[in-house]
Formats: structure tokens, sequence, C-alpha cells
């Protein structure tokens, strides 16, 4: 028999590393709230049982008003799982014993789960779960996605709520309150349950307000008071602090380690410098630690494509188009998997938000917000990652803002290229030129930012509201989770696109001069529009690399290795250098991308905008550093 | 009050020394580093009022943190580097501000966990209690 569990809670409380334990998976996990925009589904067997788990987008309220706290609502309303876990954080509890009471108002069978119990016990709270068991009335787990504590609890007590159904709490909002509730409780359609119906009608929530039966008195909303409407949370508050009080009990707290970590790196004038001194260390680490490991996986691919030989076509085909082009692109999975190492350190320290308050201040000048860049943060990955994640953003015109800006973020599949470059031409400095490709791609975002803001989405920001998470040590295995996820892409990509790009680029360079570049179609197709790309200083060789790299940035690396022969005969100066970056910074978005533009948009004018924008954008800052550069070299 | 800002005044003293070594080695990017860490230890200094103390404490356990993940990249650049032996290239020599910085590093490791168990050890006692039999907050 198949048991559905819900698994409801606040952002960042936990929900995905319980989802994970529970059913044995690796979903990403992050140490900041929004990380889940949508719904996640996974089952275990349990006894005679199948549970099957569903992991939502984290809410505060089950008023919603984003598009994944609307996908939470949804699902609870109209497809209501069997049992639903309401994932609480025990160290801040009040918030998610909130949406606990939300939730059995709506009738839903819960379990209240009191996570990260491991961290509660190390900063000395101590929490009676039979006292809150009686006062919520509701079936209490005490779990540590962490250490595995309490999880065959949890699994058995789904058994037990599903067989036997709990009779949850029911809030008592006073006489004049009550009234109201049951007055409007009249003019409710028969949907789901009517009480909760009509407390959201009272808060003021438009979509609950949308099944009041059209013969209901018209004066009906105008007669709540503002008394009644402030009446429901603040009852709910009341009881809650009770409970808390009565049921778990926190030690004097001097100077919390979070409270020591906050105060100095969160500092208005030294916290953005620490920021950048760690980037930078990151992006060195990145060099330092993988440069061995590339060296090593180069002089490899090379020592194998010379042992094939390209005296046939058979040979130069294996040799040329799929050694030398696929592992000229899968020698830099060192330097990848390094640099998302160093971030999954920042990101599951909980450093990460903290740079989003940090630059609220500058985001909210660009008419977004820290939450938006803690969504494209997610782009250094891929940026369908952003693109998609901007869900969570409940402002329609932030999300737009931040789904059209998102390529410009700097995503895995431009660092081979970028990796390939500096080595290339800036062999003395790969570090801060790297670091400095990086800086740029941030502040192309938030000029576009404005821009977009300026042109075609016009409107003020909505101030950062954000809960920050502790800080905690970061869990390797969650660390090499997150190096995994966003490492596994890039070696899909060289399996597929890039293995067939490769091989597309290698006959056409072979062709028809049977092994002559200079002769070959690449070379006629580059040389045809390298007269567009003069002003910037590009040889035909980058201009045909720069029109297969449309395909997936990686590909860029893949052809320069083989219209050059191999890796180490390619050359270009330091100002060529910089200008290729920075073209391969903005040029247009990869096709994954702006099909990702298209359906999160669905319009047509946000994804042609995404083409031309940064089409034009990019040739016009090349051309900049290229000018700049000509004059003071 | 005396002994933390002896600490800081050790910790400044090392990180001036890693700094001067690498500016005169031209790394003067990574030195800029080494100074935005040595600004949080400066900032120390600068902390008055009741809760002066505490906040001392912050600034000494946040900057051994840094300069511990900064010796800890250098350590790690020198451990990879032995793989170019694979391929006849040349190990990672560390500098002499390398050095110093990892004897800055090291020196942090002691604060850290000083500080952790000591300092800031008033939030992390206390047994649980997640027996119901034994009420809690009645």
């Amino acid at each position: 028999m198949v048991i559905t569990v819900g698994l409801l809670g606040n952002p960042n409380v936990g929900k995905t590393s319980l989802f994970n334990r529970l059913v044995g998976a690796r979903q990403y996990v992050a140490n900041w709230p929004g990380v889940t925009v949508t719904r996640i589904e996974g089952a275990t067997a349990y006894k005679d049982y199948t549970l099957h788990f569903v992991d939502l987008p984290g809410v505060y309220s089950l008023t919603a008003t984003s598009v994944d706290e609307k996908l939470t609502r949804d699902y609870l309303l109209f497809s209501p799982p069997n049992v639903t876990v309401v994932v609480i954080d025990s160290m801040s509890p009040e918030q998610g014993m909130f949406l606990l009471l939300e939730a059995c108002e709506l009738g839903l069978n819960v379990i209240a789960v009191f996570n990260a119990i491991d961290e509660a016990k190390k900063l000395g709270i101590k929490i009676d779960k039979y006292s809150l068991e009686k006062f919520l009335r509701v079936p209490v787990v005490l779990t540590s996605a962490h250490t595995g504590e309490g999880i065959e609890e949890l699994k058995e007590k789904i058994v037990e709520s599903f067989r036997k159904t709990t009779r949850p709490i029911v809030i008592d909002y006073g006489n004049e309150t009550e009234k109201k509730i049951k007055e409007i409780e009249q003019c409710v359609e028969e949907t789901f349950n009517k009480r909760f119906t009509a407390i959201k009608i009272i808060e003021g929530d438009k979509y609950a307000r949308g099944f009041l039966k059209k013969d209901c008195p018209n004066d009906i909303l105008d007669t709540i008071s503002q008394e009644i409407r402030t009446s429901i949370p603040l009852t709910k508050y009341e009881y809650i602090t009770n409970v808390v009080q009565l049921s778990i009990q926190r030690t004097d707290e001097t100077l919390t380690v979070t409270e020591a970590l906050d105060h100095v790196l969160t500092h208005k004038y030294i916290g953005i410098p620490i920021f950048l001194a760690l980037m930078y260390l990151a992006f060195n680490f990145t060099f330092k630690v993988s440069e061995p490991l590339v060296g090593l996986l180069e002089y490899l691919f090379e020592k194998i494509a010379d042992s094939v030989g390209s005296e046939t076509i058979v040979s130069s085909l294996i040799s040329q188009g799929i050694i030398s082009g696929v592992g000229s692109v899968l020698a830099f999975v060192p330097s990848i998997f390094a640099l998302f190492f160093a971030l999954g350190i920042m990101e599951e320290s909980g450093y990460l938000p903290r740079i989003a308050f940090l630059v609220d201040k500058l985001m909210y000048s660009l008419r977004l917000t820290g939450r938006s860049f803690m969504t494209l943060l997610l782009g250094f990955g891929c940026n369908v990652s952003s693109v998609m994640a901007a869900r969570g953003l409940a402002d329609e015109r932030e999300r737009v803002t931040t789904i059209l800006v998102s390529p410009f973020i700097s995503c895995s599949a431009r660092i081979p290229v970028y990796l390939l470059i500096v080595s290339i031409a800036f062999p003395n400095h790969k570090a801060e030129a790297f670091f400095a490709i990086y800086a740029l791609s941030l502040l192309l975002t938030a000029f576009s930012s404005r821009i977009v803001n300026k042109v075609i989405l016009k409107g003020q920001s909505v101030p950062l509201v954000m809960e920050l998470p502790r800080y905690r040590f970061p869990k390797l295995s969650n660390v090499l989770t997150y190096v995994w996820n966003r490492g596994k892409h890039f070696l899909e990509k060289a399996g597929t696109i890039i293995f067939a790009a490769s091989i597309v680029i290698w006959a056409l360079t072979y062709f028809p001069g049977r092994g002559n570049v200079d002769n070959s179609f690449v070379s006629m197709l580059g040389k045809f529009l390298q007269p567009l790309f003069a002003p910037l200083g590009f040889s035909w060789q980058i201009v045909s690399a720069l029109i297969f790299g449309g395909v997936a940035k990686e590909v860029i690396v893949s052809s320069l290795s083989q219209f050059y022969g191999n890796v180490s005969n390619i050359h270009f100066d330091p100002l060529v250098g910089a200008t290729l970056m920075t073209f391969i910074l903005g040029y247009m978005p990869c096709f994954a991308t702006l099909a990702a533009i298209k359906s999160e948009t669905n319009s047509s004018k946000y994804t042609l905008f995404a083409i031309f924008y940064s089409l034009a954008i990019s040739y016009l800052l090349s051309l900049v550093v290229y000018t700049v550069g000509r004059w003071i070299l | 009050m005396r002994s933390i800002n002896r600490m800081l005044a050790v910790m400044l003293v090392l990180s001036v020394v890693t700094f001067v070594l690498y500016v005169a080695e031209g790394q003067y990017v990574f030195s800029l580093v080494i100074l935005s860490f040595m600004s949080v230890l400066i900032s120390g200094f600068q902390e008055f009022g009741s809760n002066a103390y505490t906040f001392k404490i912050a600034h000494l356990y946040v900057a051994s943190i840094l300069f511990l993940i900064a010796a800890g990249y250098v350590f790690f650049a020198f451990a990879f580097s032995i793989v170019n032996i694979l391929i006849d290239e040349e190990i990672y020599k560390p500098s002499p501000g390398d050095l110093m910085l990892l004897i800055t590093g090291a020196y942090s490791i002691i604060y850290v966990i000083h500080l952790r168990k000591s300092a800031l050890k008033s939030n992390r006692t206390g047994s649980i209690n997640t027996d119901a039999n034994k009420t809690c907050c009645h």
C-alpha cells in the first residue's frame, strides 16, 4: 500500500536534507532559503508500505504570493497527501509552528518534526516532545537529517498516522472573530476546508476570496474590522509563545558562534573586502590545486592522440576529432570541480546568504534585492538553474529581470573557455584574470538589471526580508554532493553535445582539404565572417569557434583545439585574450538557457531580447576593451 | 581584557610580517588579501563599550579562521603540486611569505580551538533533556 507524505516547512529548515535521508536521494541542498522551487518526489519501502515522499518548496504561510509558494499551496489544497510532515527548525521553532497551525486548520493529517535536533543539543536547547504533543495534539518527532536521529521513528509515526488520523488542535480566536468565521463559512463554496477558507478570507487572501459564493452579502468583506483581521495571527503567535515557553528551554546565551562571525563578516566596512578576498582565494585555489591535475590530463590525452596518429581519415577522426576535441574540454574537469568545491564550502557554511545581505543595498539601487543575488549565484553552475530558481521571487518584475540577466552570470560551461584563454594569454596572472572576468560578469549583470528596469520593466523593488541561516561547519558529504550536482552536468555534456559537436567540427575542418585546415569549410566560414569581428582583433579561427560555441560554450575549446592541432599550439596575445573573454561573457545564451527563458517567461519577446541584447552588449563591451587596450599598450 | 588585547596583538604582528613578505615578493594582489584579513584584527582594537571584550573575541576568532583558510590554501597548493612529478614538472616551492602564512595559520588553529572551547563556550553547555518523563519546563 502506498502512503503519500508531503514535506512542508519554512524555507531552509532542512526539508530536502530530510527527504534525501528518508529516500536515500541526493537532491541539491544548501544552507540558504529558497533552494527548492519545484516539487521533488521519491519513495522508500517501510514494513508493508511504500512511503511516497513529496518535498515541497518552503513557505512561511499558506497564503501564497510567489510561483513556488502557490505550488505548495495548490498541492495541499487540491491533492492533499495522506500524511503531511511539517518540518520545524528546532532552534527557532515559532515560524514553523505557525505553519503547523495553518496545516491543522486545513484539516491535514499532520506530524510535527523538529529538525536539526543535533544542533539544538549543541546549543543547550531542551525540547520536551511529549509536552509539545500534549499542546499541539499532533505526533511530534525530533529528527536530525544530519545524523539520521529520529528517522526510523518518523517512518513509524507516518504509518501510525495513516492508520489512525489524529484530531489536531482548533484555535479559538475569541467570540467576535469566531462569529465572523462562522458567518463567512456560510458564504464559502463547497471546496476544501470551509473554516480554513473563511480564516484566509478574513486575513485578506485574494485567492481564498475567489471561493466566496456569488449570492453572499456584498458587505461581508467590508464588515471585517482590522481588529478581527489581526486577531488571527496574534492569537496563533500567542498560543505558540505559550507552548514554546512550556515545552522548549533555552540556555542563557552571551555570544554565539554565529553572532561572533556575523559581527565581523557582515560588518559595514570590512564585510565586502573580506568577501572579495575570499572569492579571490577561491579562484586562486581553483588554479593552484587543479593545475597539476589539468596538466596531467592534457599530457595523457596528447599521448593517446599521438599514439593513434592522423594518417588516415579514421585515425584523424579518432585522434583529432574525438580525443583532442573532447579531451581538451575534459582536461578542465579538475578545475571545475575545484571551483565548485570552494563555492560549495562557502554555501554549505552559510556564508553565501550573508553576501546577499551585504550587497542588498547595491542590489536595491538596481531595483533588485539580495534574494535575486542568491538566485543569480545559482547561475555559476548553470544559467538554466538560475532561470528556474527565479520562481522563488514573489515580485513578478524582479523575477523577469532576474531571468533576463541570468545569462550574464558565468556558468560552468564558460569555465574551461576562460581557463584555456587565461593560461595562454595571461600565464603569470591566471587567478587575477579569472577573478577579473567573474567581477566583470557581476558588473555586467548589475548594469543589465538597471537597463532592463529602466527600459522594459519599470518599478521599484520590494525590500529584502530574508532569514539568515546559522553558520555551520561544512559537511564534506554535502559539499561533495554540491560539487557532483554541478559538475556532472559538465560531464554529461562532454559525452553528448560536445562529443557530437567535436565530430561535426572535425568533418568541417577535415574537408574538403583532407586535413589542411586552411582549405576547410570551417576556414571558409570563419574567413567570410571575420571582417565583422576584425574591429575586435579576432582571427578566423576564433570567429569559427564562437559560432560553434553557440550550441554550448565548451565547444569553443574543442573547436580551437582542432583548428590549431592541439591545445598547446594555440596562441593569443593578452589583448585579444581579454577581448575574447569579454565577448564570451555576454554573447548569446546557450540553447538550453533560451528554452528555459521562453518557458519561464512564456514570451518570445523576452527570449529575443535575451539573444539580441546579449550579442549587442558583448560586442560593444569587447570593442571598448580592445580599443582602450590598444590605446594603453 | 588585557589577555585578549595581547592575543590580538600577537596575531596582528604575525599578519603584518606575512603582509610585508608578500609585498616584498611582488605578490601584490595576495598581499591585499592578507591586508583585508588584517583589517579584521585592526578593527578588533576599535571595539569599545560594555561588550568590547566579547566583540574583540569575535574579531580574533574570525581573523584566526580567515588566516587558517589562507594557510590551508597554500598547503593544498603545495600538496597537489606533488602530482607534477608524474609529468616532469616542478613541485610548488613555498615562498618565505607562504611559510610565514603557514606559521600564522598554525598559530590560528590554537586560537580557533581555544576560543571555541572557552570564550564561546557559554552557548554550548548543558545536557539535553528530550525525555518526557523528566519534565522540562513546567
